[in-house]
């Protein structure tokens, strides 16, 4: 739990930093070394590695803003969550600034579940189905899931929509 | 009733045809962390306080604590079946009981499942635990009187409708006894009774059960029980059920009393489910707001105004004390938030002065406007005498030799003693009180042995349902003891004596025959 509670409050203050209108290019830089991390999972051992001294942890991210084209200001709040010992939490807090860029910019992040794989024809009618209940673009994630066997469930962390023949089944027994 | 199986075929195909395609929407949360009756939930962002909460399996919990990214939830059912990210669901509602009369004769547990095996309650209607109490404009102040039926609470500790009465003790002194006087007391009133057992072992329960079905009293009785092996979660909101319950039926205008046995278990329930839901522990490891636990439950007793019915709640609540000591924490804040407290002592207890009241701790701080005027005026300085009494007893103790007043002053406190005492479960209908204080007050009984007194109150009750039933109707009227009444009271009491006399006279006489005979 503390892991969450300080992610939230490094990516809070980085985002303040951010006009809005360069959020979108955050998420992204984010988005490049979450994706780089996790395919050079050396580096991150190396980073988050509470024996290695924060001054060679600051030249290696030196180098990956260099090469992954990471912005000054991205690349100073990694120096910061090295100065305060905090980059043993770098994964959450990536989790958590591309969560809080979706709520400031009206984006919900949905899980989709399906028991057969769908085209994308239904794909955006879901879509379109899940907008009734949210205020904002809507991003789905889809997977199958054959528990639910047939139908749909849509999501995240607040909100279940579920038009699932498994929680339908379950409805009709309840009322026996 | 045999069930023929092309009958549930007929109503599945029924069913399933006219099925309507309905589709979930719910706001959720997911399971992060679960045990000991407790789950800590991430997600349930718009959650409010005190909301149900629905687990997997149909088990349900409520929203305790709402921290900055997880929902402290305490289970309200077994906890074996969640686990690490299940889903919870919102359900919008906070916990609800069902109340109105099927409840009546029932035994339930908190959240209105029946435990009596006697099938479901059809209750029309439910309402939330948790309610606010009322305002200073509904009410009005306590005037009615609750009568318990025994002599030593109507006379110098008396209980109003609408008042809050505690009552507490160290074990075994005969606290729960009390209560369930009141209760049976009640029968042929109009007043409804609950009894909320809360950490109680189930033979207790089961106990105070058979002795209401026993004198009839369980047709106007509902049974709210959290027992000791329930999760502290139900032991919590257990009187909080109960005062919903009672407050249907004031708020139709009905009288209800309601018991809570006891709130030392209740805020040992709550600290319990305060630490494990890892909030700072304060005085005895209690939490803060330990205090704020009982006054807001409390303060849901309550007079109505006439406007609203006229309706009351009294509530009786119990403490269990340790080792006699009322100053601990509990004990103190319940003191300080009801309008007396009726003090049980394992001394007196043991000395066979049952029920075990210390008269001079008791105190009843606004039952003396609700006392019917007889006995106030027959009564009213019964508390003091016996304070007197139980001074001078102590100064007799010395060995020092006594002049005759205060003989005399000793000899009328051991009889108002000994007229104090009553049998269990044998409520005494308060203008045969009024009787038995009259006499032994005014000392009537101060020339007759000890042992006598019991056979003597007998014959007081037998007369007053006998010949003197008209004195027994007058000493219930608003105008109290006339001077008319006063002087009928006498005549009685010397009818009463000279009776006995002539008793006491005849029996002594078989005696010495019996002795010649020998």
């Amino acid at each position: 739990m503390i892991r969450n509670i300080v992610a939230k409050r490094y990516s809070n203050a980085l985002i303040q930093t951010f006009q809005p209108d360069k959020l979108k290019l955050l998420e992204n830089e984010v988005k490049i070394l979450t994706n780089f991390l996790r395919d050079n999972k050396q580096i991150e051992e190396f980073l988050i590695s509470p024996v290695a001294e924060n001054r060679f942890k600051k030249e290696v991210l030196e180098k990956l803003a260099e090469g992954l084209k990471i912005s000054d200001r991205f690349n100073d709040f990694l120096k910061v969550l090295v100065d305060a010992d905090r980059i043993f939490f770098l994964k959450d807090v990536c989790h958590q600034i591309v969560r809080q860029i979706h709520q400031r910019l009206n984006i919900y992040d949905f899980q989709l579940l399906t028991a057969y794989p769908i085209d994308s024809k239904t794909l955006k009618k879901i879509k379109e189905f899940v907008k009734i209940y949210v205020s904002g673009e809507v991003h789905l994630k889809h997977s199958i899931d054959k528990r639910i066997k047939g139908g749909f469930l849509v999501y995240n962390e607040n909100l279940a929509i579920n038009a699932s023949i498994a929680n339908s089944l379950l409805n009709f027994k309840r009322e026996f | 009733m045999k069930i023929q199986p092309e009958e549930i075929s007929r109503i599945i195909k029924e069913k399933i045809e006219k099925y309507d395609y309905r589709i979930d929407v719910s706001e959720v949360g997911r399971v992060i962390e679960v045990g000991d009756g407790i789950a800590r939930v991430y997600g349930l962002k718009d959650i409010m306080a005190s909301e149900l909460v629905l687990f997997d399996n149909d088990v349900y919990g409520m929203a305790l604590n709402l921290e900055e990214d997880n929902v402290g939830c305490i289970i309200l059912g077994e906890c074996d079946q969640i686990k690490e990210g299940d889903i919870v669901k919102r359900t919008k509602n906070i916990v609800q009981v069902p109340v109105g009369e099927e409840l009546l004769g029932r035994i339930i547990n908190p959240l209105g499942i029946p435990l009596d095996g006697r099938g479901e309650i059809n209750a029309k209607r439910f309402m939330p635990i948790e309610r606010k109490a009322l305002g200073v404009i509904q009410r009005q102040p306590v005037k009615e009187p609750l009568q318990t039926g025994l002599k030593a609470i109507d006379s110098m500790i008396p209980i109003g409708r609408g008042q809050r009465e505690l009552i507490i003790g160290d074990r075994k002194t005969g606290k729960t006894a009390l209560a369930v006087d009141t209760i049976i007391n009640q029968k042929d009133t109009d007043v409804y009774c609950i009894y909320i057992a809360i950490g109680q072992k189930r033979s207790s329960v089961a106990k105070v059960v058979e002795v209401l079905r026993e004198h009839k009293a369980l047709d106007y009785s509902v049974i709210v029980s959290a027992s000791a092996s329930e999760p502290p979660s139900i032991q919590y909101i257990a009187p909080y059920s109960g005062a919903t319950i009672g407050e249907f039926f004031r708020d139709q205008g009905k009288h209800t009393l309601v018991i809570y046995d006891d709130l030392s278990k209740h805020a040992v329930a709550y600290r319990q489910l305060s630490l494990l839901l890892r909030r700072p522990p304060g005085r005895e490891a209690y939490p803060g707001d330990v205090f704020y636990l009982h006054s807001r439950l409390l303060e849901r007793a309550s007079k109505l105004s006439d406007e609203l019915g006229g309706g009351s709640l009294t509530a009786l609540p119990i403490i269990e004390t340790q080792a006699s000591d009322i100053s601990t924490y509990i004990p103190t804040n319940v003191i300080s938030i009801t309008d007396g407290q009726i003090y049980l002592e394992t001394k007196l207890f043991y000395s066979g002065i049952r029920p075990a009241i210390n008269a001079g701790d008791s105190v009843s701080r606004v039952g003396g406007n609700a006392q019917i005027k007889a006995m106030k005026d027959v009564a009213g300085k019964l508390r003091i005498e016996l304070a007197q009494f139980r001074e001078l007893e102590a100064f007799a103790k010395f060995g020092t030799e006594l002049d005759k007043d205060t003989q005399q002053q000793l000899t009328r406190g051991y009889r108002l003693v000994e007229v104090l005492k009553q049998d269990q479960y044998v409520p005494i209908p308060v203008e045969k009180q009024i009787a038995v204080i009259f006499m032994a007050y005014n000392g009537y009984l101060d020339d007759l042995p000890l042992e006598i007194i019991p056979v003597v109150e007998r014959e007081i009750f037998q007369m007053i349902d006998t010949e003197y039933k008209g004195l027994g109707k007058k000493l219930l009227q608003p105008e109290g003891v006339t001077e008319e009444i006063e002087r009928e009271l006498h005549s009685f009491c010397k009818q009463v004596k000279s009776n006995f006399e002539h008793q006491i006279l005849k029996s002594s006489r078989e005696n010495e025959l019996e002795i010649n005979e020998k």
